[in-house]
């Protein structure tokens, strides 16, 4: 769904390069920049001062943290986990961050053909869940793996946030002990929907008590 | 996830290559960490990032040399304490040499600097209820030469400068929107200003640094 070119809309295009839109007006503006040249020049535009602004603040780090960070890659086997090198706590938050960043990053909405990739957004906890949102026999079906099973009393609930809009809450569900899940949500939602997965007090919630860990955008 | 990127992806990192010249200004300027920096500084971030995938530890060294005060000084400056940015940098780096593959090609430091700032706030608001959407670039139009060559000149201290020349206003609002992770309906409630007056501070704010950077290009 494309929504006419406004001032105002424009100027959330250049508030959405700095991640300062919420959550539903950021699909609603993300969608509209895809359609709109003057507001995509707008949102490119702001992402270069975004840069800028970002540079401004380089400085070099203390000159031992070099030697600890090539020593640490050093005795780092790619294959294992960067947390199993370094025992402080507050180094923990750091590279489950980290990760969340880069998945973040690499949400991509890539259409191809009727089926949206799911992923993790920004967290303070890990999250290596994967997934898709597939259309199929006139639904939506979100299939998730690798969801961890939850404390008693606690569920996953799937939600719908279309542009501009509240989330809407969808059936719970619990994976399996393969950590898979599969849950079905109506479809016929506009272009820049989002499809999103909390966790919720067990009977689901009216609307999100946790912050969505996963998603996927319909594009 | 990370396999196939789409097309407006990697028309989205070659509209930001004004972003990340910007970038190695900084770097160029001597922000790096004054630690023994490698002989492989000039080497492109992709050639580098491909040597790292190797197992090539100089290159891993190689790309610390060159992004480690950026992804430190973004850490610092959002966080606003060392030894969190410490972690910080490491657990980007350590991930990057883990996980090469995250980053897809294109403007290493443009990439690099937005997971540094995500990371950071991240832990900034892991306690935090809004819900963000993640940080998803969007079909951008082609770079135009011209802005390409204004950035590839930009000396590096005057984005400093360009910064702190802002009006206030606009420098406070966008620095909250930016650093503190803040979307304008907080950094308008955090200001007790209105909302359409820290909208409007921000998209100026953000063209006028914009210009500012293009002004400061030696001729």
């Amino acid at each position: 769904m494309s929504t006419a070119h406004t001032d105002e809309m424009r100027e959330l295009a250049a508030l959405y390069a700095l991640d300062a839109v919420d959550a539903t007006e950021c699909a609603m503006v993300r969608a509209h920049i895809q359609s709109c040249d003057v507001c995509r020049r707008e949102y490119a535009d702001a992402l270069v001062a975004a840069s800028g602004l970002a540079a401004s603040v380089a400085v070099a780090p203390p000159p031992e943290l070099r030697a600890i960070v090539l020593a640490a890659a050093a005795d780092q086997p790619r294959s294992e986990k960067v947390v199993s090198i370094f025992r402080r706590k507050r180094f923990y938050a750091a590279i489950v961050a980290v990760a969340a960043a880069i998945a973040a990053l690499f949400v991509f909405h890539t259409p191809s053909g009727s089926t949206w990739p799911l992923a993790c957004l920004p967290s303070p906890t890990a999250c290596s869940v994967t997934g898709r949102v597939v259309a199929a026999g006139g639904v939506l079906r979100v299939e998730t793996i690798g969801l961890a099973a939850l404390p008693s009393g606690k569920v996953y609930q799937a939600w719908i946030i279309q542009p501009g809009g509240k989330p809407v809450p969808e059936p719970t569900f619990v994976p399996d002990a393969g950590g898979r899940a599969s849950v079905e949500v109506p479809s016929n939602l506009p272009k820049g929907t989002l499809i999103a997965v909390t966790i919720e007090p067990a009977g689901g919630s009216l609307a999100p008590t946790t912050k969505p860990f996963v998603a996927a955008t319909l594009d | 996830m990370t396999a196939d990127r789409p097309l407006f992806l990697e028309r989205f990192f070659a509209r930001a290559d004004s972003a990340v010249r910007v970038l190695h200004a900084v770097e160029s300027k001597g922000a790096g960490n004054g630690a023994g920096e490698s002989e492989d500084v000039q080497i492109d971030d992709g050639t580098i990032v491909k040597r790292i995938a190797d197992g090539d530890h100089s290159a891993f060294a190689s790309l610390y040399d060159k992004h480690a005060a950026l992804v430190y000084g973004v850490a610092k400056r959002v966080l606003g304490n060392r030894e969190q940015a410490e972690d910080v940098t490491q657990s980007v780096f350590l991930q990057v040499w883990s996980r090469p593959e995250a980053f897809a090609g294109g403007n290493f430091a443009a990439w690099i600097a937005r997971v540094a700032r995500n990371a950071s706030l991240d832990i900034l608001r892991s306690a935090a209820v809004r819900t963000r959407e993640p940080e998803i670039p969007v079909d951008l139009p082609a770079e135009g030469a011209l802005e390409e060559q204004v950035f590839e000149r930009v000396r590096a201290t005057a984005l400093a400068t360009a910064v702190a020349a802002l009006p206030e206003d606009q420098r406070i609002a966008i620095e909250q929107a930016y650093f503190a992770g803040l979307s304008y309906r907080e950094v308008a409630d955090r200001l007790n200003a209105p909302l359409g007056t820290v909208k409007s501070r921000i998209r100026m704010g953000l063209r006028k640094l914009l210009e500012s950077l293009q002004q400061v290009v030696p001729t």
